[in-house]
């Protein structure tokens, strides 16, 4: 479980619902598990694979999670528009809408763009991020700096936080 | 000068993606060209605004105890089957069953015979009971030659069939479970083949278990051999030097209450006496099941004549209570 946490996250970057990023990252490290027995993955490929299982089984979950979604942006519709009346506390509503905005200015990126931010995010080498989304490495930076700009814009549109 | 950076090479050195020769390019670059200095300090703060609006996600609570958790029980579900079943050679499975299986048959003490004589044995042999002291038929079957009265299609002195049974005598299972067979379809019509069989083949087991083989029918298929076994049909365990006479009693005496008429006890009475019948019953199987496996046995024996006791005395009472209410009417 030593990088549960960059599955967990990225898993929760894709899905934005903490039940079902729960649900991925076991199954993640389930099928790490079966595959210990078959054929493991390096070392230096462990990173890459368990978040290449992960984003391809959030895009799998994202397909069929349109409900989840809608009860997710009705909440943060909610919460916003009612001034945070709802949120128990300021400093957590604070930080839930801000996670949430940029959350939403992710989904909005590209893929591969999207996911080479959210590995780079997560820690990853543009050599793991290669790994991981199979791109050839030398596009690692180039990608990034794409989807950099693209947050950005979207980001700065949506939430307006400089 | 050399070209300008692209946005990829920009990004690698603000990430440190560089290698060091190329890394110190970029950095005489940066220092010659305004240009470029000023996309990378834009970079550098779009990067930083980004690293800002998911730096709350990154600091929130990841639910590491519960993932754990969570995982370790999938991975134990994962498991436990896999392990019992591949861990566990089928042999030894099946060892540790019939050990568990041999272990409850031969361990004996009354109270555990009691608890584990099988109720199927019970009802069977109150079937047999009532199949040879109720019906006419019985007279046919204690008296008649077995083979040749109900298996018209078998020899009438045929010796095959006993000495089928005694070729698979050793499972008291094997008894156990046709008698049960024969307790539903008992009820439902005669089948006085079916109860004979298996009279018999307990007969042949009982007999084996004595020591007693010229009582059993397979010395010659003769004459002889054939009232043997329909005898032992009357009387299935000759466990008891005096078990006959108990047997008697008891039909007597059931036979006695029949013609006084069970009516004439109250619902209440009826109902123990019926509860009290089937403990006493019970506990005649029981003990007769665990005398029939160790004949030595005297404590079993014991038990059984003290059950046979119970049940006459039993049925004496109930015989008295319902000539005192027919006395009465």
């Amino acid at each position: 479980m030593l990088h549960h946490r960059a599955v967990y996250n990225t898993s929760y970057a894709l899905l934005r619902d903490a039940g079902l990023a729960e649900d991925v990252t076991q199954e993640v490290f389930l099928r790490l598990y079966r595959q210990l027995d078959a054929e493991p993955p390096a070392d230096e490929f462990l990173r890459p694979w368990l978040l290449r299982v992960a984003i391809n089984l959030s895009h799998n979950t994202m397909r069929s999670r349109t409900r989840s979604v809608a009860r997710e942006e009705e909440f943060a519709r909610e919460t916003i528009g009612t001034d945070g009346l709802t949120a128990p506390l300021d400093a957590d509503y604070e930080r839930h809408t801000e996670i949430e905005e940029a959350r939403r200015a992710l989904e909005k990126i590209e893929e591969p763009m999207r996911s080479c931010l959210l590995l780079k995010q997560q820690g990853l080498s543009y050599r793991e991020i290669a790994a991981t989304l199979s791109i050839n490495e030398t596009y690692v930076g180039s990608l990034v700096a794409r989807g950099r700009k693209e947050f950005a814009r979207v980001y700065g549109k949506i939430g307006g936080r400089r | 000068m050399e070209t300008c950076l692209d946005e990829g090479t920009l990004q690698a050195y603000l990430d440190g993606e560089l290698s060091p020769e190329t890394l110190n390019n970029v950095a005489l670059h940066l220092a010659a060209c305004a240009a470029c200095a000023q996309a990378a300090h834009a970079a550098e703060q779009e990067l930083a605004h980004f690293n800002a609006a998911f730096a709350p996600a990154l600091s929130a609570n990841v639910p590491t105890a519960k993932l754990r958790a969570r995982l370790d029980e999938a991975i134990a579900g994962m498991n436990a089957p896999q392990r019992g079943f591949a861990t566990m050679p089928a042999a030894s499975r099946l060892r540790s069953i019939y050990a568990s299986l041999v272990a409850s048959l031969t361990t004996f003490t009354p109270r555990q015979a009691t608890a584990f004589a099988s109720f199927l044995v019970a009802v069977a042999l109150v079937v047999v009971f009532f199949a040879l002291i109720q019906t006419p038929d019985g007279q046919k079957t204690t008296g008649g030659e077995v083979a040749g009265n109900n298996q018209p299609s078998a020899p009438a002195s045929s010796p095959a069939a006993p000495v089928a049974n005694r070729e698979t005598p050793d499972a008291i299972a094997a008894v156990t479970a046709s008698s049960g067979d024969t307790k539903d379809k008992e009820f439902d019509s005669p089948a006085p083949v079916r109860v004979r069989r298996d009279d018999r083949a307990m007969f042949v087991k009982a007999g084996l278990n004595n020591r007693q083989p010229a009582r059993t029918p397979v010395d010659g298929g003769n004459a002889e051999a054939g009232n043997t076994t329909v005898a032992a049909a009357a009387k299935p365990e000759p466990v008891l030097e005096d078990e006959k006479t108990y047997i008697s009693s008891i039909a007597s005496l059931t036979s006695a209450i029949e013609a006084q008429g069970a009516s004439g006890l109250t619902p209440t009475l009826r109902a123990e006496y019926e509860r009290n019948l089937a403990v006493v019953n019970q506990a005649i199987i029981s003990s007769r099941v665990a005398a029939r496996r160790n004949p030595q046995d005297t404590d079993a024996k014991e038990f059984l004549r003290a059950a046979y006791q119970n049940k006459v005395e039993l049925l004496s009472a109930v015989a008295d209570q319902a000539q005192i209410a027919s006395s009465r009417d």
